[in-house]
């Protein structure tokens, strides 16, 4: 499997960009689309949102000056884009900016590439009823293990921030369980 | 039930937890193709006849909706209360053929100044300077003595 730096190179190549470029694609689709997808929930959405991920990616990456990881910036990249599709979902749902993010979770149950049972449905619930910054930094750290250190470059916010938003955010979720039984 | 929720839970916090999804058969493998095909399809110099077709876009579906309308309301009409058309249309024939008689009557119905108007109007009327000398004239003409007497009187 090709480093970093060497697609990296490749991608600057003209000759070699579209090749390098596929590679970049094969590498990272698995790991954004489960990033994506945990923020989105239903895999169309997943789906647009890691094509325009990529798209976005490849439109600018002339402009990468590479002063974070490449795998930091695709996350960061990912991550807007997600944040971004459910602010327009929002919208399109006339569902105010403060209201819980219910709404994505409606259809869950129901989806046929959704493979919990009821209680991984009510965990998915009690995380889509937290504020879009905590159940990023809950989703990271509790499904990817993805260290604060790394998530402090993703989402541009200290460590300290970052713990305290999870911290609240595992309260939030076991009161919310709690209060299901 | 509760105690899987626990678990759940409990477990969570040591170590990371797989998230219940799963995605179609074979979606990862053809990702790179599709991603590809966007991208070529994105770059891809749009004609000038594209260019024209999208902006002439919303106006014909503002004239597609009309037209749609017109069809909706006019259909329906045309088919279930013909009379009521055919009515209307004679109306509307008898309006559109004017006489000379109607011309004179909406020639003089036009003149809608009241003698009002005409006085108040301060562009119409006309400015007379007088001097003292015909205005005592006047006076005089108009009023014998004894009026002229009274009326320094008062």
């Amino acid at each position: 499997m090709k480093s970093d730096q060497q697609i990296l190179a490749e991608l600057k190549n003209e000759s070699t960009q579209q090749a390098a470029f596929r590679d970049l694609v094969s590498i990272y689709k698995e790991r954004l689309y489960w990033h994506v997808r945990k923020i989105v929930l239903s895999h169309d959405d997943a789906d647009d949102v890691l094509q325009n991920t990529f798209v976005k990616v490849w439109r600018n990456i002339d402009g990468f000056r590479e002063e974070s990881g490449l795998f930091t910036w695709l996350f960061r990249i990912a991550t807007n884009e997600s944040l971004t599709f459910l602010s327009q979902k929002k919208k399109r749902a006339f569902v105010s900016h403060d209201e819980t993010n219910d709404y994505i979770i409606e259809n869950l149950q129901t989806d046929p590439y959704f493979d919990g049972d009821d209680i991984e449905y009510r965990l998915q619930k009690a995380i889509a009823r937290l504020p879009d910054k905590q159940r990023l930094v809950f989703n990271m750290r509790y499904y990817d293990d993805i260290k604060y250190q790394d998530m402090e470059k993703i989402l541009e916010t200290s460590a300290g921030a970052l713990k305290a938003s999870y911290h609240h955010a595992a309260k939030k979720i076991e009161e919310y369980l709690k209060s299901e039984e | 039930m509760m105690n899987k929720e626990k678990n759940i839970w409990t477990e969570s916090q040591n170590q990371p937890s797989k998230p219940p999804f799963k995605v179609p058969d074979g979606y990862f493998d053809t990702l790179e193709d599709l991603i590809e095909a966007r991208i070529a399809e994105e770059a891809a110099p749009v004609s000038s006849k594209g260019k024209l077709i999208r902006m002439m876009k919303p106006m014909l579906a503002m004239a597609a909706s009309f037209a749609l309308i017109f069809m909706l309301v006019y259909y329906p009409l045309s088919v279930f209360l013909p009379n009521y058309l055919a009515k209307n249309a004679e109306e509307a024939a008898d309006t559109a053929s004017v006489t000379d008689d109607d011309l004179a009557i909406s020639y003089f119905s036009s003149f809608t100044h009241s003698y009002y108007d005409l006085f108040s109007s301060e562009e119409e009327t006309p400015e007379v300077e007088v001097d003292e000398q015909e205005m005592l004239d006047y006076l005089a003409f108009e009023m014998n003595e004894a009026d002229i007497y009274a009326e320094l009187i008062n």
